[in-house]
C-alpha cells in the first residue's frame, strides 16, 4: 500500500480543513515546497497535491507551485482541483504532474471525459469519488449527489483509469480514523480498482486496517504531524507496505 | 553527450525530461532520423499504446533504425516491451531485439500494477551499485515473462521481467525516473555506458 502525503493548497501556503469547510482552513506550513523537500527526507515517494483555490474557482491555480515541486524533488505527483478542460489537463500535465485527480465532470462532461480519456494513458487518471453520508458531492463537496459511490462509479469507464481516490469527507481533517465499512463496501462492489483512502487516518493501526481490507494506497494528512499535531506522527514506515 | 528521447504521437515524456535535467542532460525530442542517428543515447519513453506505436515505428522508418542502432538504447516501460518480438496490447508486432511475447496479467490481480515493488537478481552494467531487492515504482498492465534476455526480475502474481538487456540494448519495465536515488543510479549507469 501506497502512502501518499497531501498537500492542500490556499493562497499558495499548505492547510488543512476539517470536513472541507474553507471556514476552518488552518495554515500549517507557509512553504509547500521546503514541505515536499521535508516529506521526501522523510522517505516518502509520492505526493497529493490539491490545489483548493482551484477547486474554488473551477481553473487550477497552483501550477507554479506544482513544476517546482515536481523540478526539485523526485516525488511520484497527482494533483487535483478544478481540472475541467482539456486545455487545464494540458496545462497540468506539462507542469509536471504525472497523474490528474479528476472529480465528477468525468461523469457529468461527456465531452471533457471523452476527450481525456482519448488523451491520457490510465496511469494519469485518477477519479475522485468523494462521498458524505453514502452520497457522491460535487463541487468541491458543497453539494449533495443522488448517486451512492457505487452508481457513479458504475457510470465511469474504471478500466481507463489507473484507479478512484475516494474521500469521506465527515471524517476528512478530524482524526477519528478512516471510514473502513465504506471501503469495504466499495471494494466489495469493485474488488479490482485500485482505491485510494483519504479521510481521518491517525496511525499505524488504521493504515494496518486498510491495507488489509486491500486499498491501495492512502492519503495522509493531519495524521502526518502526530495527534495532537506537536506529537510526533506514528507511523513505522512512510515510504510503503509490503 | 546527446541523448534524444525519441518522440512519439501520444507521447508525454515530461517526468523522463525532468529527471535527465536533474542530472545535468538536456535531451532532445524528436522522431527526426538525422537527429536520432547522430545520438550518443537513444531512450524510448514508456507511454502509450504497444499496437499504435508500433505501425507508428513502422510508418516512420524509425523500426529499422532503432533495430540497427549502435549506441546504447534505453526501452522504459512501453519502450521496454516494443522491444520485444510482440505483445498482446493490439496484437502489436515488436522490433524483435528481445526475445519474448509480451502478456496481459490475468487473474484477480489489480490492473495496472501501480506503485512500488521489488527488483532481484540484478545483472549487468544498468544495475552497478543499486541495491538488490530494491524499490522501483510501476505503472502497467502487460509484462514480459523471464526470458534469456531478463536482467533483473519482479513478482506481480507471477515473476516478470523488470529489466533486459541485449547487446547495446537495455530495457526497464518499471520507471526509473520515478524511482528515486535507486532509479536515478540506474538512469545514471546508462548514461555513463
Amino acid at each position: 500500500m501506497e502512502l501518499i502525503p497531501a498537500i492542500d493548497l490556499i493562497n499558495g501556503k499548505a492547510v488543512r480543513l476539517k470536513k472541507g469547510d474553507f471556514q476552518t482552513a488552518r495554515v500549517f506550513h507557509t512553504d509547500p515546497l521546503q514541505f515536499a523537500l521535508e516529506l521526501e527526507q522523510k522517505g516518502f515517494s509520492r505526493l497529493h497535491m490539491v490545489d483548493l483555490d482551484g477547486a474554488k474557482s473551477g481553473k487550477p491555480v497552483h501550477l507554479e507551485l506544482l513544476e517546482t515541486i515536481k523540478a526539485k524533488t523526485n516525488l511520484v505527483i497527482d494533483f487535483g482541483g478544478g481540472i475541467r478542460t482539456l486545455t487545464d489537463v494540458r496545462s497540468v500535465i506539462s507542469s509536471g504532474a504525472d497523474i490528474l485527480c479528476l472529480g465528477t465532470s468525468l461523469v457529468s462532461d461527456r465531452e471533457f471525459s471523452d476527450s481525456v480519456f482519448a488523451e491520457l494513458n490510465l496511469d494519469r487518471i485518477l477519479a475522485a469519488l468523494d462521498v458524505k453520508n453514502g452520497k457522491v458531492q460535487l463541487k468541491g463537496w458543497t453539494v449533495d449527489s443522488s448517486f451512492s459511490f457505487a452508481d457513479m462509479a458504475k457510470l465511469l469507464p474504471l478500466n481507463k483509469c489507473y484507479g478512484v481516490m475516494c474521500t469521506d469527507v465527515s471524517k476528512d481533517g478530524m482524526m477519528e480514523g478512516p471510514s473502513l465499512a465504506l471501503y469495504k463496501q466499495i471494494l466489495g462492489d469493485f474488488p479490482k480498482i485500485n482505491l485510494i483512502a483519504s479521510g481521518g487516518v491517525r496511525n499505524q493501526e488504521d493504515l494496518v486496517s486498510l491495507h488489509n481490507l486491500g486499498c491501495k494506497g492512502a492519503i495522509l494528512g493531519k495524521s502526518l504531524f502526530g495527534n495532537p499535531l506537536s506529537e510526533k506522527p506514528d507511523f513505522k514506515n512512510f515510504r510503503l507496505w509490503d | 553527450m546527446k541523448v534524444c528521447l525519441v518522440k512519439y504521437p501520444a507521447g508525454n515524456v515530461k517526468s523522463v525530461e525532468i529527471a535527465l535535467k536533474r542530472l545535468g542532460i538536456t535531451p532532445v525530442l524528436t522522431s527526426d532520423p538525422d537527429t536520432l542517428n547522430k545520438a550518443d543515447k537513444l531512450i524510448l519513453p514508456g507511454v502509450g499504446h504497444a499496437g499504435e506505436l508500433s505501425r507508428f515505428l513502422e510508418a516512420e522508418n524509425l523500426a529499422e533504425l532503432i533495430r540497427g542502432f549502435k549506441n546504447p538504447v534505453l526501452g522504459i516501460c512501453l519502450g521496454m516491451q516494443i522491444m520485444c518480438s510482440a505483445s498482446e496490447e493490439g496484437n502489436a508486432r515488436g522490433l524483435g531485439i528481445v526475445d519474448g511475447n509480451v502478456l496481459k496479467f490475468k487473474g484477480e490481480l489489480k490492473v495496472p500494477q501501480i506503485g512500488w515493488n521489488r527488483i532481484y537478481n540484478l545483472k549487468g552494467p544498468l544495475f552497478k551499485n543499486v541495491t538488490e531487492s530494491a524499490y522501483v515504482y510501476y505503472v502497467n498492465s502487460f509484462y514480459l515473462p523471464v526470458v534469456n534476455c531478463t536482467s533483473g526480475f519482479s513478482h506481480y502474481g507471477t515473476e516478470f521481467s523488470a529489466a533486459v538487456e541485449r547487446d547495446n540494448f537495455f530495457g526497464v519495465q518499471f520507471h526509473p525516473e520515478k524511482s528515486g536515488p535507486e532509479g536515478y543510479r540506474i538512469i545514471t549507469n546508462f548514461l555513463s555506458l
